[in-house]
Formats: structure tokens, C-alpha cells, sequence
């Protein structure tokens, strides 16, 4: 267990410490273990939320559903899509990566840019399989749903 | 071991658009030109595969293993496409569905998320299949029909990534390693090139659990048949570790399309079956009736004759 010697003494290293100062180095340093976003909910995302409204608005009037039943639908369709628009973006960072080295831009090159994202593509699998239960299940409960 | 590609790529280059979808500022994903006339040769990063080139002389040691099958290559598209532009879906596509659908289609198509080296036309080529075959009506079939396009848009991506895993060789200092222990002094290049790409695939198959496969490694290292060192062993496992990424990646896109198929062949059972046995509603026995007396009127308007066999005068059998 830590003493309170101990502790006091991290304190005043810590006081000492030299983080970045600077509004950008904090900005940066704010996204240091950002891994691929996934995690925040989509309330939390201005942009995200404004693509939720016009979906829920779209499929209720399409659907000719109250606004509250398609909202949940539409969630899991967005985040469905934030999926799709990382795992893309994963890719073509690799790819963007095989082009500024100028290497010259092929149906092999594209393979083994996604070779070399596999890893990190790989972490996303579970997120897509979980959304896409839920939209599911959303689907079921909208169906069941006598407006 | 990088060698210099031979053929120069026409311009291709990846448009960065800020995608206000992207999480965390990331860059949007966009889809990207592949000339297919610029077939070059690279050199994995993360480890020992070699690329086989499109050229004449490299084709001599290009394996000789059956590629996996691989229904659709990359296709080539003339310019680059940001994939957050919004799309217009295609007449021929919205053909297959019911006009009361077509804003449904519409919307939930409108925004395609197309993987780098793919073209729109392709993607439209599957959703034009899906909805021959499935004729989505309502909106979770629509949404079921795009999860299985979506996912096979992917297979057919890391079928592609798994065919350059297999046909790629194995790293000259490896190669040599390994050849030296299983072939003669006097064993052609072809015939070395081709026995391990043969043995690579005994392995992956072993990673992959085909019990077999394992079997045969088993034997193989049980005999010190495999006599690699250290090095060799590290650039293996580095091929090794990306094919087993690939592997799960594809299990689990199949694993999503086979379940939004069943999903949507669920679906669709229940729909035609409520049609056919749904009891009829008052609105329906009304328009019943209503049809039923407009045929009887109807009927009076018919002139209806019958031929008399004696007289052959043609007599009116209306009331």
C-alpha cells in the first residue's frame, strides 16, 4: 500500500511534470489513446446525432411510424455506418501510407493495405456483430409495434 | 527483397474529404482507383511475403497453387469516389422492388461505404442479385438485404487478400532455408517455388484447424523435417499472424451474411404466407360484394345467345 509520504511526494513530482502546454499539444495529447472512437455513443458526436435526426425524421414519415419507434431503428442503422466509415478509414490509412512511400497503386497494393490493417480491423468485428443485434432486435420490437 | 516495380501506375490518388461520420476526426474513407494495368511488385512490411509481379520474367516464379476462388476482382473506375458523397441509386436496382418502397431504398442506400478498391457498379451489381432474389418489401427486409450485400462486398475483399496470402512466396533468405533442407541441390526454382507454396498452404491449413493439415505439420515437425531457425520462424509467424486475421475476419462477415440471409428468407415466409392465409377483414368481404354485384350487372349487358338446332335461329337467353 502506498504511504501518505509516497503519496504526497508523487504530488509534488507530478506539480513538476511538463505536460504540453500549448491548446494544440493538449488537443493532441487528448487523443492519445484514442483507438477508433467506437466506444462514444452517438449523442455524444454533434455530427452523428444531426445524421440520427434526418434518418429518424426519414423513416417516420416513410415509414409512417410515431418518431420514438424509429429512433432506436435508426440508431443501430447509424451505427452500423460508423462501423462501415471506420473500418474504410482504417484501410485507406494504410493505403494513403503505400502512396506517400510512392509505391504505385494496384489491386495488390490495396490487398496488402488491408493486410496491414487486419489487425486493427479485426477489433471491430465485435462491435458490428452487437450492432447489428440490436438492430435486430429493434426491428422486432418496431414490427410488433401497432401505430 | 523490395524489388522496383516495372510498370508505372496511371495517376491514382485518394481524395481526403472530411467526413463529418468519421469518428474522432479520422479520415473519411474513400474509394480508390486500381488501374489494373499497373500491377507492381511490394514487399509486405509486417512480414516476408513476396508480391508475385505481372511481369514476363517474374511469372516463372510465380507458385503454381490453385488461388482460391475468387468470384470478382477489383474493378477499375476512372476516378476516385469519396464514399460519403451521397449516391443515386440505379433504375436497374430500384426495377426489383415495389414502388411503394423505392423512397425506403432510396434512403437506406444513400450514403454507400465502399471498401477501397471497389467500384459503386459493383456494389450495385450485388444489391441488383440480392433484390432479384429476395424482392424486399418491407423496411427490415430492406435493412437485412443491405447487411448481406455489405458483407459480401467484404468477403469477396479478404477472399482477394487471402489469395495474395497464399500465392505470395516466401522470403528469399527463407526460402533458401527451407529449400536446402527439403529439395535436392539440383531442384529447378519452379519446382521449389512450387513445393513451398505448397508446404505454406499445409500450414495455413493446419492455423485454419483442418485436422489433416495439422496432421501433416505434426509429421513434418516430429521428423525435424522443419529445421528453421529463429529468423525463419519469425517472418513465418508474422505470415502466419495476418492470415489468421484474414481467416477470422472472413469467418465473421460470413457468420453476419449467413444469419441477415436467414433473418431475411424468415421474413419473407412469413410475408407470403400472411397474404395467403389472412382472413378476409370487412373491407375486404365489402369489396367482395361490391365486385360481386357489378359482375351480376354486368352480365345483363352481355348479349347471350343460344343457337336452336331445329330452326337455326339464334334465340336471347338474357332476362
Amino acid at each position: 500500500m502506498t504511504s501518505p509520504a509516497q503519496i504526497a511526494a508523487n504530488r509534488r513530482n507530478a506539480a513538476r511534470s511538463t505536460g504540453p502546454r500549448t491548446e494544440a499539444g493538449k488537443a493532441q495529447s487528448r487523443r492519445n489513446a484514442l483507438k477508433h472512437g467506437l466506444r462514444v455513443p452517438l449523442e455524444a458526436d454533434p455530427s452523428l446525432n444531426e445524421q440520427l435526426d434526418t434518418l429518424t425524421n426519414d423513416l417516420a414519415r416513410l415509414l409512417s411510424k410515431p418518431r420514438e419507434a424509429v429512433r432506436c431503428v435508426a440508431q443501430q442503422q447509424i451505427e452500423i455506418m460508423r462501423i462501415q466509415q471506420t473500418r474504410a478509414a482504417i484501410i485507406n490509412r494504410y493505403l494513403q501510407q503505400r502512396l506517400d512511400q510512392d509505391v504505385h497503386i494496384s489491386a495488390d497494393t490495396v490487398a496488402m493495405a488491408t493486410a496491414e490493417a487486419l489487425p486493427e480491423i479485426v477489433r471491430l468485428d465485435r462491435y458490428e456483430q452487437r450492432a447489428l443485434s440490436k438492430l435486430v432486435k429493434q426491428l422486432k420490437i418496431l414490427d410488433a409495434r401497432d401505430d | 527483397m523490395t524489388n522496383e516495380p516495372e510498370v508505372k501506375s496511371a495517376t491514382a490518388t485518394l481524395t481526403d474529404q472530411t467526413s463529418p461520420g468519421t469518428a474522432a476526426g479520422s479520415p473519411a474513407p474513400v474509394a480508390v482507383i486500381v488501374p489494373q494495368s499497373a500491377l507492381a511488385t511490394e514487399t509486405c512490411a509486417q512480414s516476408s511475403l513476396t508480391l508475385p509481379t505481372a511481369s514476363a520474367d517474374a511469372s516463372a516464379n510465380t507458385p503454381v497453387l490453385d488461388p482460391v476462388p475468387n468470384a470478382r476482382t477489383p474493378a477499375s473506375v476512372p476516378t476516385t469516389f469519396p464514399i460519403r458523397q451521397a449516391v443515386e441509386v440505379p433504375e436497374r436496382v430500384l426495377r426489383h422492388v415495389a414502388p411503394d418502397t423505392v423512397p425506403l431504398v432510396r434512403r437506406l442506400f444513400k450514403h454507400v461505404h465502399l471498401i477501397a478498391g471497389y467500384a459503386l457498379d459493383d456494389y450495385f451489381d450485388l444489391v441488383e442479385v440480392v433484390f432479384q432474389d429476395f424482392k424486399p418489401y418491407q423496411y427490415a427486409e430492406l435493412a437485412f438485404s443491405k447487411q448481406i450485400v455489405d458483407e459480401e462486398f467484404r468477403i469477396l475483399m479478404f477472399a482477394e487478400v487471402q489469395r495474395i496470402f497464399l500465392n505470395a512466396e516466401i522470403g528469399e533468405g527463407v526460402l533458401d532455408e527451407i529449400a536446402d533442407v527439403h529439395l535436392a541441390a539440383e531442384t529447378s526454382a519452379q519446382e521449389r517455388t512450387n513445393h513451398l507454396a505448397r508446404w505454406r498452404r499445409i500450414v495455413f491449413g493446419a492455423i485454419s484447424g483442418d485436422p489433416m493439415m495439422a496432421k501433416a505439420v505434426d509429421e513434418k515437425l516430429g521428423a525435424n523435417h522443419l529445421n528453421l531457425t529463429i529468423y525463419s520462424v519469425r517472418h513465418i509467424v508474422g505470415d502466419l499472424r495476418a492470415h489468421i486475421f484474414a481467416d477470422a475476419v472472413m469467418t465473421a462477415a460470413l457468420e453476419r451474411r449467413n444469419r441477415a440471409i436467414a433473418l431475411l428468407e424468415k421474413l419473407c415466409a412469413e410475408r407470403y404466407q400472411r397474404m395467403q392465409i389472412r382472413e378476409p377483414r370487412a373491407e375486404d368481404v365489402k369489396y367482395r360484394r361490391a365486385a360481386l354485384s357489378l359482375s351480376e350487372y354486368a352480365k345483363t349487358l352481355i348479349e347471350r345467345t343460344v343457337t336452336d338446332d331445329r330452326s337455326e335461329t339464334k334465340v336471347s337467353q338474357n332476362p
